[in-house]
């Protein structure tokens, strides 16, 4: 119902939690403390640490992929979220061994080198 | 022993094997026949890519390097000249490869069980988003060339991806396997629907293509979320179908598309036929295992899913329509497509016993 009264009236686009709205801040602090609950749970145990900064930097990562228009910050958050992905292997009960690290270096090391051309061609 | 030390023995499992094959025939079928004004140059090129990225993708022992493949393929796409931005084109494969991970990191972590429904949402998340279907649908342009579009994520790596995930559901997420399994059929049911509808409703015939590619795998999502053996017997028939004949018509259609060339003689509603899952075509086949399974697990997901087939008539139509007159090497094309799909159809025990199952 929300989302056909959202499509009949009011301004174009979405718009669905503008900033400042209190719907917004409601998200806010439910993320927040979400994300405190989900941060505790994983410091606790064994290799805490590991699995910390995992869970920061893909999401993290994942953020800045989603956002940036830029390759080079593109780039530079592909190549974080690789690491950070081969340091996730490592969270297994049985060593992963040099594969995952080595794979994940290889695309750390590639998209440093890879240009990217942003002219649009049509075919 | 050098694997050792690597970690990494590779291994194909069946099911992915049996895709790869298909994925073989499917890029053989149209460089021997190629589309109107397609140079064979570049199809052999970016469907043998295609193929060694799914081969990566589903061979590799652990999620963890089938996610890096898929991170590496996203970016080697993305960066291939075309006519969407960089960031656009690798927007939505970063988003597979960060909720996979996401959910691989969850299911590690030992905790509450919530965690564990945390790392199947995120898993089924990542799926839908490496595929593109809906709410992750990828960011289409009709008149971008196929192989830098959201097409081979459908086609080609999403099959490979989700087999390696399916397959390894049990082992990442046990406490959590119905869940896994529930969201897999609900997000299916909704593309179904969407994709359907889409199909039919959306006034450019590539995007209803598109559409159609989503409304399939709709379907294979159910299949593999019934986790009951016509289930997925019934998945990866579907994925047989959408890469032995919903890709090669779609590439085959393009050149009429653009001409707005549409008919509607027999050949044209014979491939309607094949992409509506009618009998004797392969799609009927799975469909039947699809209601089968259905039934086994739940009688009223079989009604559900049934209502959601009737849709498939109208985009079906269109879409055989928009093959225009096929003529030459296009119509053998389209013949020999519609032949393996019947004959799949008629006896899939083969191809079934060929992807294990």
């Amino acid at each position: 119902m929300a989302a056909v009264q959202r499509l009949r009236s009011g301004t174009d686009g979405w718009g669905l939690m503008p900033a400042g709205s209190t719907s917004r801040l409601i998200l806010v602090i439910a993320a927040g403390v979400l994300a405190l609950w989900i941060s505790v749970s994983v410091t606790s145990g064994p290799a805490a640490s590991i699995r910390f900064a995992a869970l920061v930097v893909i999401g993290l990562m994942g953020a800045r992929m989603l956002a940036a228009r830029d390759p080079a910050a593109l780039m530079t958050a592909v190549a974080a979220m690789a690491l950070a992905i081969a340091t996730a292997a490592g969270l297994t009960a049985t060593a992963p061994g040099l594969a995952p690290y080595m794979v994940a270096a290889l695309i750390a090391a590639g998209v440093s080198a890879l240009r990217v051309s942003e002219k649009t061609h049509v075919v | 022993m050098l694997s050792d030390l690597v970690g990494f023995a590779q291994s194909l499992p069946p099911a992915a094997r049996a895709l790869v094959i298909a994925a073989v025939v499917a890029v053989a079928l149209v460089v021997v026949l190629p589309p109107a004004n397609t140079r064979r140059a570049a199809l052999v090129t970016w469907g043998a890519v295609a193929i060694v990225a799914m081969i990566a993708i589903a061979s590799v022992p652990a999620i963890d390097l089938a996610i890096l493949v898929v991170l590496a393929v996203a970016v080697l796409q993305a960066a291939a000249a075309g006519r969407r931005s960089f960031a656009a084109r690798l927007r939505a494969p970063a988003l597979a490869v960060g909720l996979l991970a996401l959910g691989v990191v969850f299911a590690r972590i030992q905790g509450p069980p919530i965690l564990a429904r945390f790392a199947a949402v995120a898993l089924v998340a990542g799926i839908g988003a490496a595929v593109g279907t809906l709410p992750f649908i990828h960011e289409f342009d009709p008149d971008e060339r196929t192989a830098t579009s959201p097409i081979p994520w459908l086609a080609f790596l999403g099959p490979a991806l989700v087999i390696a995930v399916v397959s390894r559901a049990d082992e990442l997420v046990p406490s959590a396997g119905a869940a896994f399994g529930a969201m897999l059929i609900g997000l299916g049911l909704l593309n179904v629907a969407w994709g359907s509808v889409g199909s039919w409703g959306t006034e450019n015939g590539t995007a209803a293509w598109h559409y159609s590619f989503i409304a399939d795998w709709g379907l294979a999502l159910c299949g593999f979320g019934l986790a009951v053996a016509d289930g997925q017997r019934a998945a990866v028939l579907i994925l047989f179908g959408i890469l032995l004949n919903r890709l090669p018509l779609y590439l085959w259609s393009r050149q009429a598309l653009r001409e707005k060339l549409l008919n509607d003689r027999p050949f044209n509603l014979l491939a309607a036929a094949m992409l509506a899952g009618a009998a004797p075509f392969a799609g009927f086949a799975a469909r039947v295992l699809l209601l089968r399974g259905a039934t086994e697990v739940y009688w009223p997901l079989a009604l559900v899913i049934g209502l959601g087939l009737l849709l498939w008539l109208p985009p079906s139509l269109r879409l055989g329509r928009s093959l225009g007159l096929p003529r030459g090497r296009q119509a053998l094309g389209v013949g020999i497509a519609l032949a393996l799909n019947v004959a799949i159809g008629v006896y899939p025990q083969p191809l079934l016993a060929l992807a294990g199952l």
